[in-house]
């Protein structure tokens, strides 16, 4: 048995004993509720910091965060229709890869407590490349409200194994995506430092931010 | 029919998550202000006293009460129901693009809304108050719509 079905086999295997912790489990697993949360976390510290300096550098690591999150997502995306909605490279292990069916296909109905089947593919963590995306870029900036955040992605994606809808490779391979939306962020962020400039003396002449 | 009846419900489904997503930013954003003394951005008019007859002792709620308190009837629940969507909600039906619009547009117009709110009820409170601070800085003092108003439309006018 491979090491990831090992680890899917024991978080997973925590859950279907107490009903109000598989219930708990599977509202931290949401779709939504973790990534909103954090998303909230970012509206706070856009605003709410004491000093004007450190307020203006937590507001750029925001800036960052969104754009690593939405690039993560965007990378997601985009191997989700090469290899699935395309359906290129049929027979290569990378369409193999993106098309790997959801655990409760494979091990039966019985892994998923208390949430939904999805039918998309597993792979990668759509969630983990977002959360991630998010808590990595603020944690470059802000290592406390950034540890918070990862503690927050570390949370929801372990929700996601126990509940029964991924396995631990899928959160890594979403991991990965968060790595590399990051770092595509923040080389934007520097490629076009004067756009990003001009972006801050506007919000800051409009008293958005600052 | 039925595809009637999806697109209702999925409509449906994006107001009431940009509704939640809207009430829970105007609860972030007065805990936020009063914990950076952000005061021209803060719904609370100023401190509270109330006196409980027959006893002598007052109970105070300062702006930063208010706040705390302001975002527990309003983030909490908004939380809420996103801890239990998915169970609501058997299916993610908001797709990740439209989630992210959704959640954009709905934090612009909390945002916007608190701007405008905070401005209106504290015009008469900060009306005195001036400052040289430029940015969100400028609001621990004045409102936006004053920070506004004497830097552009002043300043203009008076050159």
């Amino acid at each position: 048995m491979s090491l990831d079905l090992r680890l899917f086999g024991w978080i997973n295997g925590l859950g279907g004993h107490v009903p109000a912790l598989d219930r708990l489990v599977s509202g931290l697993a949401d779709d939504y509720f973790m990534i909103i949360a954090m998303c909230l976390v970012l509206v706070g510290m856009w605003f709410g910091t004491r000093e004007a300096a450190e307020r203006e550098r937590n507001q750029m690591a925001v800036l960052k965060a969104m754009a690593s999150l939405g690039i993560a997502s965007g990378f997601v995306a985009w191997a989700n229709v090469i290899y699935v909605v395309d359906n290129k490279s049929p027979g290569t292990s990378l369409h193999e890869i993106f098309n790997r069916a959801r655990p409760f296909v494979q091990l039966g109905p019985t892994v998923v407590h208390g949430f939904y089947q999805p039918t998309d593919p597993s792979f990668p963590s759509n969630l983990a490349a977002v959360v991630f995306g998010l808590a990595l870029a603020i944690w470059l900036m802000n290592k406390k409200w950034g540890t918070w955040l990862l503690g927050m992605a570390f949370v929801a994606c372990f929700a996601r194994v126990y509940v029964g809808i991924h396995y631990p490779s899928d959160i890594l391979g979403g991991f990965a995506f968060a790595v590399a939306g990051v770092a595509a962020a923040y080389f934007l962020f520097w490629a076009l430092s004067p756009l990003v400039k001009l972006i801050k003396w506007v919000l800051k002449a409009l008293y958005l931010a600052g | 029919m039925d595809q009637v009846v999806i697109e209702t419900s999925k409509s449906v489904l994006s107001w009431e998550y940009s509704l939640l997503v809207f009430v829970a930013v105007l609860g972030v954003i007065q805990v936020a202000a009063a914990n950076s003394g952000l005061k021209g951005l803060l719904f609370s008019p100023g401190a509270v006293r109330i006196r409980f007859w027959p006893s002598q002792s007052r109970w105070g709620l300062t702006s930063i009460h208010f706040s705390y308190l302001f975002a527990a009837v309003t983030v909490l629940p908004a939380l809420g129901f996103f801890f239990v969507w998915n169970s609501h909600n058997a299916t993610g039906i908001i797709q990740g693009s439209e989630q992210a619009g959704l959640f954009v547009l709905s934090t612009a117009a909390g945002g916007i809304f608190s701007l405008f709110a905070s401005s209106f009820i504290n015009q008469w409170r900060l009306q005195s108050n001036q400052t040289r601070a430029q940015g969100l800085e400028a609001l621990k003092e004045v409102t936006w719509y004053q920070a506004v108003w004497r830097r552009w439309v002043r300043n203009s006018s008076e050159s």
